[in-house]
């Protein structure tokens, strides 16, 4: 078992330790499998699937503290990130859940949290708030009280974000019942006593408009969520746009929450946007029936504006093919042996890109012709329209 | 008052003593604008996080907080704001460690324009202006430093020098036409 934790929750073999892998003898667990699990010859395989639907849910990756930072994560031992936190007071982690710090493996007796690292800063480009982690601070620093109930905990922050059911009571409950301390400013020096390891941090305390430096045994970064790394390379393969802050971008960010802009190809979790387990959750079962609908159904509606292609134009340069975003137009061979290109209809959304960029102007989108647009405009043009709108203009002053 | 505190801001008319209610005829809507206008950046996407505080070599000294200063900012009451800015020292810190990209620094900058021009000029200000006017540099040139660059081998200091009248007339017009002189209260030395 890799870990406790492991999803899915099954035994893997650990190839550099297993005798059979070094010495090709051994084997003794296929003897003892019951199931006949156990298939030392299984290797990697690609597998080409022929799927209906697409969730995307590569999730997030959390963000490394710079090298040369204000908060020293490379310079001081006794800076860790919120990650490494949960891996200490995790139950099945290396210290069995028991917190300690990395210089002297002793128990830290005051902690310090600060807040949006790597969130909410114009300077490094992450202007977004990363939303969860006001809240696994907050829950981190109770899991120490009842673990050391001795702990001095503060918490450097600039807003405590508690939007979800139940977080207000928390944040309330921390500070009510475990006394853990809220300060509100973002430490701006952390310096290292060189014998003892602990850490001065100097910051404004803004409520009080003053200026303070405390010393703490550990400094816990509480890191904020980055779009996964290999976003951009799934994003061009299925055709999926990010928004400004790198996240995959969905279809409305009202109405259509779980869509993108590729038909079939559906949202959930941190892939989308940071965001909390429940809201993971959530946004993961929307997917699903919104992709398990499609499937069931069998059938696709799809709107009535699409393109044609006017075979006699068209000399089968291809543009069209490269230009489209949908993929929809295919190059063929026709009756005669030419090349030709020709339209799934299917796939089409008619948004006219191919018929714009056309050279033989062979492409027409049905609802939009030349004729049509011409029209349009000589009426928009035409001097009685032009008076109506003069008229309201003079009406509103311009 | 400590005594960094006395000669910065000595002589400044200034209510400095806070009210104990603020209300809306002291709070200047536009006065973001006005920063703006004057070469500051948008005062009101600052976070108020306080690390421009923090890191400011002079908050550490004497009692000028950079974010409390820009929250008058905020707020609009540009009455707080027209004294003790001429404290910072423009290093650029707070702008380095700045999550909201805004320049605390060239705030300040913002704050000297208009504060001179609403005539809150603190003495020292003055003078090194008026000695602009004078002498063609902040510094009142002396005799004293001019006779141990001459043993040292060095040239006049370029106020002693006679062609520097020449100079020193270019810098009156330009002193004259920019309405400096006016706003400094020196028009009478001021001959063009
Ligand atoms: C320190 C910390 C503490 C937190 N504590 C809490 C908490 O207490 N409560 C809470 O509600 N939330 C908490 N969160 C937030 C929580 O982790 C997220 O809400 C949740 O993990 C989001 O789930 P997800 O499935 O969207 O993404 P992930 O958990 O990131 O899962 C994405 C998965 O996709 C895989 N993947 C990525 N790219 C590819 C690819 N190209 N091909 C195949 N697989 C890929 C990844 O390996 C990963 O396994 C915490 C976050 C952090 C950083
Ligand atoms: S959730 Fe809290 S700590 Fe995280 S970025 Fe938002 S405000 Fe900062």
């Amino acid at each position: 078992m890799p870990f406790p934790q492991a999803v899915p929750l099954k035994y893997t073999i650990d190839r550099e330790n297993c005798l059979h892998f070094k010495t090709g003898k051994c084997l003794l667990c296929v003897k003892e499998c019951t199931n006949k699990a156990i298939d030392h010859k299984m290797e990697d395989e690609v597998l080409d699937l022929k799927v209906g639907t697409i969730i995307v849910a590569t999730g997030f990756q959390t963000y490394v503290p710079m090298k040369k930072g204000v908060y020293k994560y490379w310079e001081y031992e006794n800076v860790i990130t919120a990650l490494e936190l949960e891996r200490l007071l995790n139950a099945s982690g290396p210290t069995g859940g028991h917190l300690i710090r990395p210089s002297d493996q002793k128990t830290p007796r005051r902690v310090a949290f600060i807040q949006c690292v790597g969130s909410r800063n114009k300077k490094i480009d992450r202007n977004y708030c990363s939303r969860v982690c006001c809240m696994y601070a907050i829950k981190n620093a109770q899991i120490i009280k009842e673990h050391e109930p001795d702990t001095e905990i503060t918490v450097y922050y600039n807003d405590i974000r508690a939007f979800g059911k139940g977080f207000e009571e928390l944040y309330h409950r921390v500070r009510e019942e475990f006394g853990v301390e809220f300060f509100r400013g973002r430490p701006a020096k952390l310096s290292e006593n060189r014998e003892t390891k602990s850490i001065m941090i100097r910051a404004e305390e803004t409520l009080l408009n003053k200026i303070t430096e405390r010393e703490f045994d550990l400094i816990v970064l509480s890191v904020g969520l980055l779009p996964s790394e290999g976003s951009k390379r799934i994003g061009k393969t299925l055709g999926l746009s990010l928004s400004s802050d790198g996240f995959f971008a969905e279809a409305h960010p009202k109405l259509r929450p779980v869509d993108t802009a590729t038909d079939g190809v559906f949202l959930a979790g941190c892939a989308q946007s940071p965001k909390d387990i429940p809201d993971s959750v959530a946004q993961a079962k929307a997917a699903a029936s919104s992709a398990a609908a499609i499937m069931f159904s069998g059938k696709v509606k799809i709107e009535p504006l699409t393109v044609e292609v006017d075979e006699s134009l068209c000399v089968g340069c291809g543009l069209c093919v490269e230009q489209c975003p949908y993929g929809a137009p295919e190059l063929i061979q026709n009756e005669e042996g030419r090349t030709r290109a020709r339209i799934i209809e299917a796939l089409c959304h008619g948004c006219g890109t191919c018929a714009a960029s056309c050279p033989q102007n062979a492409i027409t989108a049905k609802q939009f012709t030349d004729e049509q647009i011409c029209s349009e405009l000589v009426a928009a043009l035409s001097p009685s329209s032009q008076a109506r709108t003069n008229g309201k203009k003079a009406e509103e002053g311009v | 008052m400590g005594e960094v505190e006395r000669t910065f801001i000595s002589g400044l008319k200034e209510e400095l003593v806070e009210e104990k209610v603020i209300d809306e005829s002291q709070l200047d809507p536009d006065f973001a604008k006005e920063i703006k206008k004057y070469g500051g950046k948008d005062v009101m996407t600052f976070l108020q996080c306080g690390n421009c505080t923090g890191v400011c070599p002079i908050s550490l000294k004497i009692d000028y907080k950079t974010r409390s200063i820009i929250k008058y900012c905020q707020f609009g009451l540009k009455k707080y704001t027209l004294g003790t800015r001429w404290v910072c020292a423009t290093c650029y810190r707070c702008y380095e460690h700045c999550p909201a990209d805004i320049n605390p620094a060239e705030v300040m900058i913002a704050l000297r324009h208009i504060a001179v021009r609403e005539g809150v000029i603190p003495p020292f200000i003055k003078v090194a202006a008026t000695n602009l006017v004078r002498y063609g540099q902040s510094v009142k040139p002396d005799e004293e430093i001019n006779k141990i660059r001459k043993e040292l081998g060095l040239g006049d200091i370029h106020t002693f020098n006679p062609d520097f009248k020449k100079v020193l007339r270019e810098i009156s017009v330009l002193v004259h036409a920019s309405k400096y002189d006016k706003l400094i209260g020196i028009e009478d030395e001021v001959k063009v």
